[in-house]
């Protein structure tokens, strides 16, 4: 009681009292934490940001991060290149139709006799692809991809980054399923982003109905068995009598899937106390949880008069009442009554949420992404009770997080290994590089390891520097480095002016210069990371490193010296971490 | 190692790298050769029933009028001979000698004991080789590795794919790499090699270290090798031959590699799949020959220690759909080259292609766990006594494929 009460206060508007973060506890100074703060919670500083937070105080950034109001003109006006970006998924799935749906159009409109004269004449189906305002799922990538890199480069609002990138991994969708490929993007906008700073139950929910999950996961082709008794097909029986019944049941069963993913990644956890009946039956609790099909004319018509029979229909999430197994089911020892319909599985959604298990688990995963690969246990328990303590509240859970002295411990600063996106952004923001093109970005980024949205399973990107760090795509960030640094990445500028500000914040925390009089700065926040040899400093030792520069300058005389310390920086050890 | 010490050896090392383009010699392991397998991946489905048809069965005929190709050609259309049973496709035939000299064999009628006809699940439940459950966290070929395969060294486990597939994925260590060119040119690259080398060098954390200079070593060795293929061997363009020709640089080398996984592609024939002609005969005979180029230039020396497994996520429909094609089926067909292989042999079961011999009516059934092929691999040739962890829950028994002497 008295912690939420505080927490009331911590959250009201500016003015009130701010309790200080507990990084001077922990041995940090006040730029120190400002630059883990913006590390963690965040894509790494810009140059001048350290400065600017130090000046505005940790807390106060802190609090208008999580307000998410700041304004962000610039950042809108980048995104509005991207047109994807403005439309509800099933605007998306208009204009955005698969190659061979446009074929089959072609078809139907006489364009071309059949799909053998389609595929040989390629350039009549574009052409009515594009006299019907048809865009390429290309395009639609593009966007996905641009709104990822831009927004995650250039936010304010870099807090909602980073949790939007780690929800989206939790509640994981891929587009390397060509069915789900298409809701990627409106899933993240409208499953994902508005919940972030809300509730777990809610993001949940908006996932467990969204057509790229049911899609990715199977569940929309999921249905009661042929034996099985139908929502349908008792809602008729009781309304008409014995007589008259809705044609016979041609399901054809349940698909798993989604049950054993939904217990296993999104809730409990593998260990979370569940059994293979259990996956059984919540598969048949979500049977007729499924998607409109929006291209079909009459889907308006049908609907009206099937709402009688239980269906139920909210954008393109369809509940097919004629799909859902309406026989008795037990789920975690709860009983759930014969005729159920689509409310089942809104209930055995929200006993998930609810479930000790689940705020240990999602806890856990929370505490790993933004503390450390192996969390300390007193702050693991501490987050599991404020998770069930506020049923599920996400803003509460990271203002707990962000008030634990072990998030600016010793052992949490700089522990994590950056992800191949991660690496790519912090070292765009840190060199205030101008992107003009996505797509060399993107192809970088997965040469590193990470092709976005391109994972298949559905954990989601495991967040594990084993995982991330292997031999060829660490040789593949220290090329990065070098080709961003020698501005060789097409579509992306670094500006001389730039650049000369930007190498004197990176120097001043990973490496000291020699070049220039005026970066003479030693390193100082990440001096950890290196071993003391006895009798040499720190900096003696990195002088020593930059002797190689000389046969560099010799190998690659157009660049200058700023450009080969910047990509020295960015492929160092140092800055793969944060 | 002092620093001073590890810097004075890299600058005698630089030296030697400028002024020699003589390969560096492994530290040979002492004893037997490091045995290789290579997996190359159909990724997109093989139609087995067209690469290895059934020779007297009216059925396909029937079912497939445009794509059903005979023994001896109507508009010369021919199946290459194999055990009487069945015909290879023509594209595929280079791949007829090894046959007939007994060291390729067939696996008909193999797949996932399930039934699942999406490409992601499918491949995604072969890589973890766990059918039916998708959210397993390790692939089996590191599940391999970490059995005990290989001695570790910056080859040893390759993966020639932009990412790390699904099948590597887990804590043991794996290059993976579209081009080892990419990582050859890096290694070229001098100064800023060399200046990374002293960084990573003197990490204080152990993964980046260890993994830097592990990564910064393979690219000085590769910017040393000649990845080109050699004079009269013939591969053809991109993937799967780029892989298998830079495994084949690498053997020449003595570098020890255990196991490589290399994508094929193409096969995802729904449309003007074609008989004598078309999408499938182009990715079957690019897939030919990449193995037979890849098998000559192995050379007597290197076969021995060489198996080829080939493997693809389902096969397709018995019957052709309405472009030319088929679609998404369930059995098809694997590929295995090795000396020690009891080849020449169609293994596996084809029953007659009537409608209630198919599963769901309509597709080649699985009469061949793809597990057991693999394990017949991982014991009969990779010579690991392997435990449950390698493929859990499942208590078939390997297929016997090889000669085990």
């Amino acid at each position: 009681m008295a912690f939420g009460l505080c927490l009331l206060l911590w959250l009201g508007p500016a003015g009130g009292p701010t309790p200080d973060f507990p990084y001077e506890a922990a041995g940090l100074d006040e730029r120190r934490a400002a630059v883990h703060l913006l590390d963690r919670l965040g894509y790494g500083p810009e140059p001048g940001q350290v400065d600017a937070v130090v000046a505005m105080g940790l807390e106060n950034w802190f609090r208008a991060q999580l307000s998410g109001r700041t304004a962000d003109p610039a950042l809108e006006r980048r995104l509005k290149t991207l047109p994807a970006l403005g439309m509800t998924a099933e605007e998306i799935f208009r204009t955005y139709p698969t190659r061979a749906k446009v074929a089959r159009l072609a078809v139907q409109a006489g364009v071309v006799a059949d799909q053998q004269e389609a595929q040989d004449q390629p350039q009549k189906v574009r052409e009515f692809g594009r006299e019907r305002g048809f865009r390429s799922p290309a395009e639609l990538m593009h966007d996905l991809f641009g709104q990822k890199i831009t927004r995650a480069v250039y936010a304010e609002n870099q807090m909602h980054e980073v949790l939007t990138d780690f929800w989206f991994n939790h509640f994981y969708v891929s587009i390397t399923d060509s069915r789900a490929r298409t809701f990627v993007l409106s899933y993240e906008y409208e499953a994902i982003r508005p919940h972030v700073l809300g509730s777990f139950q809610d993001m949940l929910t908006a996932s467990a109905r969204h057509p790229a999950m049911l899609l990715y996961l199977d569940n929309a082709g999921s249905s009661a068995g042929k034996e099985a008794p139908t929502t349908a097909g008792m809602m008729a029986e009781k309304r008409r009598g014995k007589r008259n019944l809705p044609r016979r049941n041609r399901n054809r069963g349940i698909n798993e899937n989604y049950a054993r993913e939904l217990m296993e990644l999104h809730t409990l956890g593998v260990d979370g106390g569940y059994t293979q009946q259990d996956i059984v039956e919540v598969a048949r609790a979500f049977t007729g949880w499924t998607t409109l099909p929006a291209d079909r004319p009459d889907a308006e018509r049908r609907l009206r008069r099937a709402r009688k029979l239980g269906f139920r229909r909210d954008g393109l999430f369809l509940f097919r009442a004629d799909m859902h197994d309406a026989g008795p089911k037990t789920i975690l020892g709860r009983k759930f009554k014969r005729g159920g319909g689509v409310e089942e599985g809104e209930k055995v959604l929200a006993m998930l949420a609810d479930h000790p298990s689940t705020a240990r688990f999602v806890t856990a995963k929370f505490a790993r992404r933004f503390v450390s690969e192996n969390p300390p246990q007193a702050l693991l328990d501490r987050l599991a009770e404020n998770f069930r303590k506020t049923d599920g509240n996400l803003k509460h859970l990271l203002v707990t997080l962000v008030n634990s002295p072990e998030f600016w411990a010793d052992d949490a600063v700089d522990a994590r290994v950056k992800s191949p996106f991660r690496l790519a952004v912090s070292a765009l923001r840190a060199m205030n590089a101008e992107i003009d093109r996505i797509r060399p970005l993107k192809q970088w980024i997965g040469k590193m390891g990470q092709p976005l949205y391109g994972f298949q399973a559905p954990t989601g990107f495991p967040d594990e520097a084993a995982f991330w760090i292997s031999s060829g795509n660490l040789a593949n960030r220290m090329d990065f480095a070098v080709q961003l640094a020698s501005g060789k990445i097409q579509g992306v500028n670094i500006r001389r002016k730039h650049l000369v500000g930007s190498l004197k914040e990176i120097t001043a925390r990973f490496l000291p210069e020699r070049d220039t009089d005026d970066l003479q700065e030693t390193l100082k926040h990440k001096a950890h990371l290196l071993p003391q040899t006895e009798g040499e400093s720190l900096s003696q030792q990195l002088l020593a490193s930059y002797g190689y520069l000389d046969e560099w300058k010799a190998a690659k005389p157009e660049l200058d010296n700023k450009h080969r310390h910047a990509a020295l920086i960015m492929g160092s050890p140092a800055f793969q971490k944060h | 190692m002092k620093r001073r010490q590890f810097l004075q050896t890299t600058a005698v090392g630089l030296s030697a790298l400028v002024f020699s383009r003589a390969p560096i010699r492994a530290a040979s392991t002492a004893g037997r050769k490091q045995p290789t397998l290579v997996v190359i991946f159909q990724r997109g489905a093989m139609d087995g029933l067209a690469a290895v048809q059934p020779l007297d069965d009216d059925n396909l005929k029937r079912l497939r009028p445009r794509l059903a190709m005979s023994r001896k050609g109507r508009q010369g259309e021919t199946l290459l001979q194999l055990d009487g049973r069945f015909g290879l496709h023509p594209a595929m035939a280079p791949l007829a000698p090894l046959f007939a000299q007994k060291k390729l064999a067939i696996i008909h009628g193999a797949g996932l004991p399930i039934a699942v006809r999406s490409h992601f699940d499918a491949q995604d439940m072969m890589e973890t080789a766990t059918p039916g459950v998708k959210s397993t966290p390790t692939g089996w070929l590191n599940r391999l590795l970490a059995q005990g395969l290989g001695n570790g060294g910056p080859f040893n486990a390759l993966a020639l794919s932009p990412d790390l597939p699904r099948a590597f994925h887990g804590p043991q260590k794996v290059l993976a790499m579209e081009d080892l060119r990419d990582l050859a040119r890096t290694g070229a690259r001098g100064g800023p090699v060399e200046a990374f080398q002293a960084l990573y060098g003197e990490a204080a954390e152990e993964l980046l270290a260890k993994t830097g200079r592990e990564s910064l070593e393979a690219s000085r060795i590769l910017a040393n090798l000649d990845l080109e293929p050699p004079g009269g061997i013939d591969y053809p363009s991109g993937a799967p031959a780029t892989g298998l020709n830079q495994v084949a640089r690498l053997i020449h080398a003595d570098r020890d590699v255990s196991l490589a996984l290399i994508p094929s592609g193409g096969w995802d024939t729904h449309i003007n799949q074609g008989a004598q002609r078309g999408a499938f005969s182009r990715a079957a005979g690019n897939f030919a020959r990449s193995i037979d180029a890849f098998w000559r230039d192995l050379g007597k020396k290197h076969q021995k220690n060489v198996l080829v497994l080939t493997m693809t996520e389902f096969g397709r429909t018995v019957a052709e759909n309405g472009t030319n094609g088929t679609d998404h089926g369930r059995g098809s067909c694997f590929f295995v080259l090795g000396r020690k292989v009891r080849g020449g042999k169609v293994y596996g079961e084809v029953p007659k292609l009537t409608e209630k011999n198919l599963e769901d009516g309509r597709d080649l059934p699985v009469t061949t766990d793809f597990r057991e092929v693999l394990a017949g691999a991982v014991r009969d040739h990779l010579k690991i006594d392997y435990d449950e962890t390698l493929f859990p829950n499942w208590q078939g028994r390997p297929l016997s494929y090889l000669r085990r002497s």
